[in-house]
């Protein structure tokens, strides 16, 4: 750890640890993660953008079907592919850590559910949402897909649009005890 | 998918933006840059009336207006989107920004933006907070020191907890679900340390202390025939019965701190006015721990068992819940992924399934229902009969063994057998009945959801109850019921000397032995027969072993063996001091076992338990073990006569009598306030009072389901004006746009067809139509 401490003055670390949810001993630990990614890289340079690729090899990511919109939520890249900075990965670990509050999570999560980045949730994002859940093995068939979008629908379209505006999100979210439980990655 | 949203996004923030996309509702809250939301806006500005005299207000909007122009020279993707959401939101957020200072510092993690843009902001507070006041420094400099002292000390609390890196694996590996098994596990583990510290420090190391300072040895004043005399050290005895006693908790393990009856009932004097009296420190610590265990249920219960009640009241949430909530993001594991994304497929089939389902029993004929309720009835008095079966042999096992104690000139794995019969019987019951409960209710023909429940309930009831009968079939002794049929010389003398002279330590002894009897045969299931299982399934290929298949981790089932453990711990606390720290061991020993067999026997079960509603599950279930445990206690200490010849209580007519006692010694106000709060007149204010604030809440928790219903029916009723007012807007801009572009309106419709299955705002509603000659084909 004493080799990783040093890429950061205190200054730094106080003012990561003031903007996320970690303390200074966890950015260090978060830093760690972020450059066994690609040691080379981050060696060279600290500030340098790990391609989403790379990221998506993380144990926590590789396995998560929403990976790539993950990546594409949290990234603040120009050119808009997915690469994650430092700071964009520590935003992203702080948004799933443990002490974030259920609002924040909520709108990350809305981002990252809203695949065609309309800010509505509409059935398409929705199809794709229980398709990314259920694998690629053999996806439900149209007769219990269509049941299942007209359920959600039912249960959360409060003003009956067809689509789920963050409000009404954010709603059946409320009611969604296993939300705070599962949207999370501990470090 | 990604590849395509350019296109998409082209079209949506192009020239022709839906008005719909530009409904404030729409767009309003979840911006870039902007979702402290109006939630949080309203947040700041009450607390903002307080302090604003204090502290100067900041202009921060200019910030997220250059980071804007940053984004415009992005893809024209972005530049549009980031345009067509900044200008409903600028004044929202000017007036947030304003509104922030110096204060608000820790606020700014709750922004959802950039870290650069979160870092300009902070520098500015910073930097005005620097040229405002240098008076508020100091205050807030130790503030800061307080602040990072806490960080770091929450810091080294977390570093430090138990088996941190094990739950953590585990929850990679089998999801969220079974982590909190092994959370549940760890809580138990750690509350029993407190018990065990509690007692270890302020019963038995004052026992031991005062042992040796005293050098009188105190007489009994009871009759000699009643005297409890429970090992004679100058007896010799053969080796295997030092084993018998170590696992019966009988012979020289009696007279030992590990049990009541070794407790005396001293009151040492240090000077006049300090003293230590055991009876009262004895009586006091055990209301101590069990008030303990049930404030740390009781906390924990109540934050889940909220969020279980929200649940319940809208149970048509299940979906959303299925769908958002349902992805465990902890998972690391590439088979644990497989097997979540295959659960959460079946759990949507099923769940879909048994829906249908549903609809086709509304349908079914009144005999089937008559034939199905038979059936229900049937099974439930066979249940009954299972129950009232094991009560039964828990009754004649412990009357046999009562009576059968003192035979130990016979062969010595006899007497082994008999002293642990009860045990035994109470164990092979817990063991056998569930799983006949398992296939009976398979015929009963319930809901899937329902079938868990039901069958937790009954095992529940069974593995409780077996205690209390136990606890009966003792108070049944003592009370002499049948006394003269269990010894020849009834002497009314000693009423209470019977076979059990001390019948706390027997109850002790009994806990004790169910205690480890407990550990091993978690052990030996384990070792015997997971492990043996899962060798048979994985290397014999024929259809038995398939059938049988691979162990599932049940989580039901796991959290009854410990909670019933810790029931015994809870009782055997009292009867038994040191018996905390074995259930310290045995949970601690139950960790390693369990994850052990997680890991390499089991797989994690097809429909899991979700994580949030084990949680409260746990605590409830361990509520009522708390119940269990805590009643007869109460009991024994408030009504029933303690034995007159062992234990702290020796000679007095109540446990209870050790709190009078001490009462009578305090001054007489103090007195006078402590029969006032144990007088009936106190009882019966108190529950008065209590009942009028349960029934506040309840008229206020009525108030607010008759408030949310209201709500909702407001917001399906602005959701249908927003539609109606759209369809006019639509129609009168497709009316201007006919004028002079119908050519372009047709191109338009060609090029966007997704758009109007994502919108059918747009392409429905004609009915609304109020402009003659207008139908829908003439929309863009």
């Amino acid at each position: 750890m004493g080799t990783t401490t040093s890429h950061f003055t205190q200054d730094e670390l106080q003012e990561y640890s003031d903007l996320t949810y970690f303390t200074k001993k966890e950015i260090v630990y978060v830093f760690k993660k972020f450059s066994e990614l690609d040691p080379d890289l981050v060696s060279s340079d600290k500030y340098c953008r790990i391609p989403k690729e790379k990221i998506c090899q993380m144990p926590e990511m590789k396995v998560n079907p929403f990976n790539d919109r993950i990546c594409r939520v949290f990234s603040t890249s120009r050119n808009f592919d997915g690469s994650l900075s430092f700071e964009d990965f520590l935003d992203m670990m702080s948004a799933f850590s443990d002490q974030a509050p259920k609002s924040l999570k909520v709108e990350y999560a809305f981002k990252i559910y809203d695949f065609n980045e309309d800010d509505l949730l509409d059935a398409e994002d929705i199809e794709m949402v229980i398709n990314r859940l259920t694998g690629s093995a053999e996806p439900l068939s149209e007769k219990e897909m269509d049941q299942l979008l007209k359920n959600i629908m039912n249960e959360a379209d409060l003003d009956d649009d067809k689509q789920l505006s963050y409000a009404e999100f954010e709603h059946i979210i409320s009611k969604s005890p296993d939300f705070l439980n599962s949207f999370r990655i501990r470090i | 998918m990604l590849s395509n949203t350019g296109d998409m996004e082209d079209e949506r923030f192009g020239s022709n933006v839906p008005i719909g996309m530009q409904l404030p509702s729409n767009k309003a809250m979840h911006t870039y840059g902007t979702t402290l939301t109006r939630r949080k806006l309203k947040e700041r500005q009450k607390s903002a009336r307080g302090n604003s005299t204090r502290d100067e207000v900041i202009n921060m909007a200019p910030i997220l207006h250059a980071d804007d122009v940053a984004l415009e020279n992005g893809t024209p993707v972005a530049s549009a989107r980031a345009n067509s959401m900044y200008v409903a939101a600028t004044s929202e957020e000017d007036e947030f920004l304003n509104s922030l200072t110096y204060k608000d510092l820790d606020k700014l993690k709750e922004l959802q933006c950039p870290m650069s843009t979160k870092r300009e902001i902070r520098q500015r507070l910073l930097e005005q907070h620097g040229a405002a006041g240098k008076s508020s420094q100091f205050s807030s400099n130790s503030n800061n020191k307080w602040h990072r002292f806490r960080e770091d000390s929450r810091d080294v609390m977390r570093q430090a907890q138990l088996w941190r890196g094990s739950i953590h694996e585990i929850e990679g590996r089998f999801g969220n679900g079974i982590r909190s098994y092994f959370a549940f596990l760890r809580w138990l583990f750690i509350l029993n340390l407190y018990i065990f510290f509690l007692i270890f420090i302020f019963i038995v190391i004052p026992t031991i202390v005062f042992e040796q300072l005293r050098t009188t040895t105190i007489n009994s004043t009871v009759l000699a025939e009643c005297q409890y005399n429970p090992y004679n050290p100058n007896e010799i005895r053969s080796f295997p019965e030092y084993i018998i006693w170590w696992f019966t908790g009988q012979g020289f393990m009696e007279n030992t701190l590990l049990f009541y009856g070794y407790y005396e009932n001293v009151i040492q004097n240090f000077s006049t006015n300090f003293y230590y009296n055991i009876p009262l420190a004895y009586l006091l610590i055990a209301f101590f721990y069990f008030l303990l265990s049930l404030v740390l249920i009781v906390r924990r219960a109540a934050s889940g068992l909220k969020e279980s009640l929200v649940l319940d009241e809208d149970r048509f949430y299940s979906y959303c819940n299925k769908v958002f909530g349902g992805w465990d993001f902890c998972i690391t594991n590439d088979h644990a992924a497989e097997l979540k994304h295959s659960s959460l497929k079946y759990e949507l089939e099923t769940d879909l399934l048994e829906e249908r389902a549903l609809q086709e029993r509304a349908k079914r004929t009144r005999n089937e229902k008559i034939v199905l309720y038979l059936k229900r009835f049937l099974i439930n008095v066979v249940v009954l009969l299972v129950l009232a079966a094991s009560m039964a042999a828990i009754y004649f096992s412990a009357q046999y063994a009562l009576t059968n104690t003192s035979t130990y000139d016979s062969n010595f794995f006899l007497d082994l057998l008999v002293t642990y019969l009860v045990s035994i019987v109470i164990t092979v019951a817990n063991f056998i009945a569930p799983m006949l409960f398992e296939l009976l209710i398979v015929y009963e023909d319930y809901t899937p959801a329902f079938t868990i429940k039901f069958t937790l309930a009954r095992t529940v009831l069974l593995r409780l109850a077996s205690i209390v009968f136990l606890y009966v079939v003792v108070y049944l002794q003592i009370n002499c019921n049948n006394y003269e049929d269990l010894r020849g010389d009834y002497n009314e003398a000693c009423e209470f000397c019977n076979g059990t002279k001390c019948w706390e330590t027997y109850l002790g002894q009994e806990m004790y032995k169910l205690t480890i009897l407990d550990f091993f045969i978690v052990l030996a299931v384990t070792l015997f027969v997971e492990f043996p299982r899962k060798l048979i399934v994985e290397h014999c290929h024929c259809g038995l072993a398939k059938w049988w298949g691979q162990q599932e981790f049940s989580i039901p089932r796991n959290v009854l063996d410990i909670v019933y453990s810790q029931t015994v711990g809870w009782i055997g606390a009292f009867y038994a001091p040191l018996l905390p720290v074995m259930v310290v061991i045995k949970f601690f020993v139950f960790f390693y076992i369990k994850k052990l067999t997680l890991i390499y026997n089991c797989r994690p079960a097809t429909r899991p338990y979700r994580a949030s509603r084990s949680g409260t599950f746990f605590f409830i279930i361990l509520l009522f073990g708390f119940v269990v445990a805590a009643f007869p206690v109460v009991i024994s200490v408030a009504i029933i006569k303690p034995s007159s010849d062992c234990g702290p209580f020796r000679g007095w007519d109540s446990m209870f009598f050790a709190m009078t006692n001490a009462i009578q010694q305090l001054p007489n106000w103090l007195q006078q306030i402590f029969w006032f709060i144990g007088s009936s007149g106190f009882a019966a204010l108190i529950i008065v009072i209590l009942c009028l604030v349960v029934y506040y809440f309840f008229a206020l928790s009525s108030a607010h389901k008759r408030m949310i219903g209201l709500l909702k029916d407001q917001l399906t009723l602005e959701g249908k004006d927003k539609q109606f007012l759209l369809d006019r807007v639509n129609r009168l801009s497709g009316q201007l746009q006919n004028n002079g572009r119908d050519q372009s309106a047709q191109n338009l419709r060609k090029r966007s067809p997704i758009r109007g299955n994502e919108n059918p705002t747009f392409s429905r509603g004609s009915t609304h139509s109020s402009i003659p000659g207008q139908t829908d084909d003439d929309f863009p």
